[in-house]
């Protein structure tokens, strides 16, 4: 069930992608890569679920900590009209 | 068959992210491509690879991508279409106003970032608040841009577009007070 | 049995993920598809994560995917509310706030 969960997260990722291009306004991209950061979070962790090595778990932690600034990041600077 | 899959995704951003005319469409696609290549380095057997590709390529060179882009100055453009009720969202994706274009092409060689954002509000509501380059609002057909006289861009706008003999565009230029 | 759960667990959550990608494309307006696909997929992260910890047993392994979900249910709804908050804030207004339809 895990492997069918994995490959199922990946098209969706692939399909998530296809918002980030085609998304009318820089808003809709950034809500894309949001959804693909937590997506990829799943993935690490069912990985390290299906390998049996728990130290993937690290990385996952770190991902999880600092993925969320270049979002925040992105999202002042376009809101406060280039300055950061 | 999942690499394969994010070898293709990995791709297209990097194919995407150097297309792209506009900047900062363009710091998003990197992000999205060292998010997507931190994972693939994982598959591949090297998770001390990924965690610095997570730390350093998906957040540091962001946040240094954005503080180059600060020196590159950005033109805010606001449409605004007061008589309709809601913009369509295949007018947004389509880019159907032909002004738009002309706007981004003059931005681009002049070395501006064109932002621009749709809204419903009126002329006067947007002047009020800080930060506005040009206004287009449509007015049956015809497009009226304002735009500030200390703002040498927009002067430099209106003197091409004068020489063109662009119709159905007039511009309103407000004096700076004294 | 406890395999059993985990799997009906997972199948549970999978529905949610995909619904969410499934608003992402279904809806016409910015503001709508960012409140539905952010809601959508915390409740299916939750889910997930929860069928992985049942599956797992009471192992370090779950200590720290219980780390990881508690960071993710801090961190999630803040980035989703900055992107809305960019996008109000700089003025982005499709609809006149008087019409609903």
């Amino acid at each position: 069930m895990i492997e069918v969960a994995s490959y199922l997260i990946t098209v969706l990722i692939a399909i998530t992608a296809i918002r980030i291009i085609i998304g009318p306004t820089v808003w809709d991209r950034l809500l894309g890569f949001n959804i693909v950061l937590s997506k990829i979070l799943m993935l690490i962790v069912l990985f390290s679920m299906i390998f049996d090595k728990t130290y993937l778990l690290d990385i996952a932690i770190t991902y999880a900590l600092i993925g969320f600034v270049s979002t925040l990041f992105i999202a002042r600077f376009l809101k406060d009209r280039g300055r950061i | 068959m999942i690499e394969k899959i994010f070898y293709v995704i990995l791709i297209i951003f990097a194919f995407f992210s150097v297309q792209t005319p506009k900047l900062r469409r363009s710091v998003v696609y990197l992000a999205v491509f060292s998010a997507v290549s931190a994972f693939t380095y994982i598959l591949m057997g090297a998770p001390d690879a990924a965690l610095a590709e997570a730390v350093i390529g998906s957040t540091i060179a962001t946040v240094i991508y954005l503080a180059a882009l600060n020196k590159y100055r950005v033109f805010m453009v606001y449409l605004t279409d007061e008589k309709r009720e809601r913009h369509q969202e295949e007018h947004i994706s389509r880019r159907k106003e032909s002004i738009l274009l002309a706007i981004e092409n003059f931005c681009i060689l002049r070395e501006l970032e064109p932002q621009i954002i749709y809204t419903v509000d009126s002329v006067d509501k947007i002047k009020e608040k800080p930060g506005w380059d040009l206004i287009v609002s449509k007015n049956s057909g015809n497009y009226v841009l304002h735009g500030r006289e200390q703002n040498y861009h927009v002067m430099a706008l209106k003197e091409e577009w004068e020489g063109k003999q662009r119709k159905q565009v007039e511009f309103i230029i407000e004096k700076e007070h004294e | 049995m406890r395999e059993v759960i985990s799997n009906i667990i997972i199948i549970i959550s999978l529905i949610f993920i995909l619904t969410g990608v499934f608003g992402l494309y279904r809806f016409r307006n910015f503001y709508s598809r960012i409140a539905i696909a952010s809601y959508i997929d915390t409740a299916g992260y939750l889910l997930l994560m929860l069928g992985v910890i049942v599956r797992s047993g009471v192992t370090w392994f779950s200590a720290k995917v219980i780390l990881i979900t508690v960071i993710v249910v801090l961190i999630n709804p803040v980035v989703t509310h900055s992107i809305a908050r960019s996008a109000y804030h700089g003025g982005y207004r499709i609809e006149n706030e008087g019409s609903h339809d």
